[in-house]
């Protein structure tokens, strides 16, 4: 019996003290001072996160607490953000399911400390743990435009959110808008194309396989666009239909929609296709019939007019129609729109 | 068979960082004979609760034998024969007497009605009924000691093991010890029990044993060991001068001293101490007290203490 | 059963112990306070609730686990209430087995107690509760079960004190096991199976620690609870095997 507490006692006690030892050596490195010095400084090291007695959650609430205290205190202080990218590291490293500080982190990396390499990473780290999440992609892509006037690559990233399904509508046009910008139909194509054969997920597929038809006729309407803005420039006018660019001979027949839509203009001579209105319109929809809902939920009865909800709800304004001098349907009796 | 058999029983303690080794017994053997009362004596430390400890299971020896009617004492079946009271008994403070006996109870496997006979039975016999309703934490030494008697007997053990019994009682207490270990004896049980009041010892074993150092230095019937020794009588006299009393105590060999009481002699043995009388009543002297002293206990425990002292 | 006789005392016992309720107070407040932490974050604040809640679970179970059961056989021998119950016609290792039994019971009221407290605060605040928040409270519930095993193997050979050492130092590297799975590069050779191995032999706590998944609202998959739950019935079984083994000898 002696023999068993020769072994089994200095083993548990050694492994035991020498984890305590290190994690006290790293505590002691880390020791909070002033914000006004050189602060919290947090090692970014994976070993420090398996001494956590199982608390590691925890810890990252903590953690996220200073590191909103330190953004605070930052913004209305030096503006430096030093810490920032590895306070978020850390909390990220103690619990990874933690979306919020990848969402909130990758921004005010990305806004406040203008440090869009650190945003990016952070943000990409996010996506593998949370690949249903829209906020992350969308940060990133914001990033690239804003920051970086990268825009061709941001597109991709808005992309990715707008595919997770739960992007809101004005993610879905500012995306729209990228891309037709700068036809990167290739491109976008080809990411849809890849969730088609790849994705597991039976609804991501259908997605998919719509979602590159629409691409197509957005291509079609973007040309048809091109060559209507010579034929004002001939003209004196836009065209108002399919009909005036064959005429003039500006296309040979007419391109058809296997989607059953068909090709509009507008008063400016933009060509649109209304399948993508429609799938536009229906993804705009959502988020006001949320807001009608909410409406109804607080003040017990269906707004009286569509714009009643603005400031009453979350909505912050009316989502504009996406047909040109579209209208949005609403009947206060039932709260329905359409 | 015998109810309790030791043959040879060995037991080393060795302390922790092996400096030092006790042997508080060292090749013991006695036996116990069914619905006997036996009585187990020592010094303190002289190997008596270890011995006993052993019997019960609490211990186990480093060598040697011990069985409780022929079944091997480590084994279940041994401790399913016997009824243990422990010096000091220990129970859980929060519970009564009536629910302390109702655990020991289920801890013997009886059944909901056994244990409630149980409980009846043993109450009575040890007057536990004033007492059964309230928590064991503020009894007495007394109070304790029947509830500890109570426990040994659930389930009704032939054989009940008991260390220092009468310890901490008053007389009181002591003489109900007697009675219950007398009416024991009666139900046709075994009483095994280790004691330092020889008085008590005396007056109700059958049978005892001197434990010394770990050994048995003496064992037998208390008859048998007190008549082995030779009464002396103590002769108190009067109406003799003192050179009388001197010069009949030189003839005679016997000791002598002269009190306010009057003279008196010492001698040895019954016969001579009749024979002694008569020769002061002839030389004139009057009897005032002719007292035989009995070797008691207490006079053999304390020599068998000698060689180890 | 002589089993569930003891284990019926010890519960009473135990519930009787004065530490239990400062434990459970401790924690009470830790629960109610953490929305006032709540409050400096920017929308984290069930988050935090839930976080806390399932820490304060976990940590005063432990904390009971090991001041009750360390000293479950210790206090037996010191009090000397084991000797009438030794000397019973019952089996060693059946008192063992009651002894932890009880205790165990306690530790399921307990932590039922608590679970039902935070789970009644998260909804007045007006947050949701899911499957995976009773799923980590009940491998909470399983950890404790293991290191109560581990409590009381050292409690029948051991003093109070140097087995709460123990105990505790056991719960904070059955946390960290997971390093040994991800050794720097310059470890190798034996050195490094023996650390694998380490990984294999030492009880790894972290199999029962789904809180972080639990704080954050995600699923998680039955047959891990399953697997973790298997894994923790097989050790407790062996600690309390070794538990009655030691027992079976021991000088009283």
């Amino acid at each position: 019996m002696i023999l068993r507490w020769l072994v089994i006692a200095p083993l548990v006690l050694g492994v035991g003290l020498g984890g305590i030892a290190f994690s006290q050596a790293r505590v002691d490195a880390a020791a909070y001072r002033d914000f006004d010095e050189e602060l919290v400084y947090l090692p970014n090291e994976q070993i420090l996160t398996h001494f956590t007695g199982g608390m590691s959650s925890v810890i990252a609430d903590l953690l996220w607490l200073r590191c909103i205290e330190y953004t605070s205190q930052e913004w209305q202080g030096d503006f430096k953000f030093t810490w920032l990218e590895q306070m978020c590291r850390t909390i990220t490293n103690l619990d990874p399911h933690f979306h919020d500080v990848y969402a909130w982190g990758g921004m005010a990396l990305a806004m406040l400390k203008q440090d869009n390499d650190a945003s990016i990473e952070l943000l990409k780290d996010g996506i593998r743990h949370h690949p249903n999440s829209w906020e992350l992609p969308f940060e990133i892509g914001r990033t690239y435009v804003l920051n970086r006037q990268d825009e061709p690559r941001g597109a991709i990233y808005l992309a990715l959110a707008v595919a997770t399904g739960d992007a809101p509508g004005y993610v879905v046009s500012w995306t729209e808008d990228l891309q037709g910008l700068h036809g990167l139909y290739d491109i976008e194509r080809s990411m849809w194309q890849d969730i088609l054969d790849n994705s597991g997920e039976e609804h991501m597929r259908e997605l998919a396989a719509r979602k590159l038809q629409e691409s197509n006729l957005r291509e079609v309407a973007d040309v048809l666009t091109d060559l209507a803005t010579q034929y004002a420039e001939r003209f004196g006018s836009p065209p108002t239909s399919l009909d005036d660019l064959e005429r003039a001979q500006y296309i040979q027949g007419q391109p058809t929609d296997p989607l059953g839509g068909f090709f509009i203009f507008d008063d400016e001579g933009v060509a649109y296709s209304t399948s993508v209105l429609d799938s536009v319109k229906e993804e705009r929809l959502v988020p006001m019939r949320v807001s009608v809902d909410e409406y109804k939920e607080k003040f017990g009865a269906w707004p009286e007019k569509l714009e009643d909800i603005v400031g009453r709800t979350h909505a912050t304004g009316v989502t504009v129609h996406p047909y040109p001098n579209g209208v949005w349907e609403y009947d206060p009796e039932t709260g329905e729109v359409s | 068979m015998n109810a309790i058999t030791v043959t040879d029983l060995h037991k080393k303690y060795r302390s922790h960082l092996g400096r030092k080794t006790a042997y508080p017994v060292k090749g013991l053997s006695f036996t116990v004979a069914p619905n006997e009362v036996f009585g187990f004596l020592g010094r303190n430390g002289a190997g008596k609760t270890t011995t006993i400890k052993i019997l019960c299971s609490l211990l186990k020896p480093t060598s040697g034998a011990a069985s409780i009617r022929g079944v091997k004492a480590q084994s279940r079946a041994a401790r399913r024969l016997i009824g243990y009271l422990p010096e000091n008994p220990y129970f859980y403070e929060y519970l009564t007497p009536r629910e302390t006996i109702d655990f020991y109870g289920r801890l013997r496997g009886l059944s909901r009605t056994a244990r409630e006979e149980q409980w009846q039975s043993i109450s009575d016999l040890l007057d536990l009924r004033p007492i059964a309703e309230r928590r064991v934490r503020g009894f007495s030494k007394g109070m304790r000691q029947r509830l500890g008697f109570g426990v040994a007997m659930v389930g009704d053990p032939d054989v009940l093991i008991l260390d220092e019994p009468m310890s901490g009682l008053d007389p009181v207490g002591r003489r109900q010890i007697r009675e219950l270990i007398h009416l024991l004896r009666e139900r046709g049980k075994t009483v095994f029990f280790s004691s330092h009041v020889l008085g008590d010892v005396e007056q109700i074993c059958d049978r005892v044993g001197i434990l010394v150092d770990g050994t048995l230095s003496t064992e037998g019937r208390v008859s048998d060991l007190l008549h082995r020794r030779v009464d002396r009588v103590e002769i108190t006299v009067g109406g003799l001068t003192e050179s009388k009393a001197k010069s009949l105590a030189k003839s005679a060999s016997v000791d002598w001293r002269r009190s306010g009481a009057g003279d008196c002699f010492v001698v040895d043995g019954l016969e001579k101490a009749n024979a002694f009388a008569q020769r002061v009543l002839g030389a004139g002297g009057v009897l005032r007290e002719f007292v035989p002293i009995k070797v008691t206990l207490e006079d053999i425990f304390m020599e068998e203490q000698e060689p180890a002292a | 059963m002589i089993v569930l006789a003891v284990a019926h005392n010890t519960f009473r016992e135990a519930v009787r112990d004065k530490v239990l309720y400062v434990l459970l107070f401790f924690s009470a407040t830790a629960i109610l306070a953490s929305k006032a932490l709540g409050w400096i974050s920017i929308g984290q604040d069930i988050k935090i609730v839930k976080d806390i809640s399932l820490a304060a679970v976990a940590l005063f179970g432990v904390l009971i686990a090991i001041f009750i059961g360390t000293n479950l056989i210790y206090k037996e021998i010191d009090k000397r209430t084991i000797y009438t119950i030794i000397c019973q016609p019952m089996r060693r290792f059946e008192f063992i087995l009651g002894k932890y039994l009880g205790l165990a019971a306690l530790l399921a009221l307990v932590t039922a107690v608590m679970t039902a407290v935070a789970s009644g605060y998260v909804l007045v605040l007006g947050g949701t509760l899911d499957a995976t928040f009773f799923l980590a409270a009940l491998l909470i519930y399983w950890e404790l079960l293991l290191l109560t095993a581990l409590a009381v193997l050292l409690s029948s050979v051991t003093s109070p004190i140097l087995g709460a050492i123990i105990v505790f130092t056991a719960f904070m590297v059955g946390h960290a096991t997971s390093i040994l799975n991800e050794l720097p590069d310059h470890i190798s050779g034996v050195t490094r199976v023996m650390m694998n191995g380490a990984y294999y032999i030492l009880p790894n706590l972290s199999n029962f620690n789904i809180r972080a998944e639990a704080a954050n609202g995600i699923v998680v998959a039955p047959s891990y609870v399953a697997w973790a739950m298997a894994y923790g019935a097989i050790y407790t079984t062996v600690l309390l095997v070794l538990a009655s083994l030691a027992f079976e000898d021991k000088d009283v």
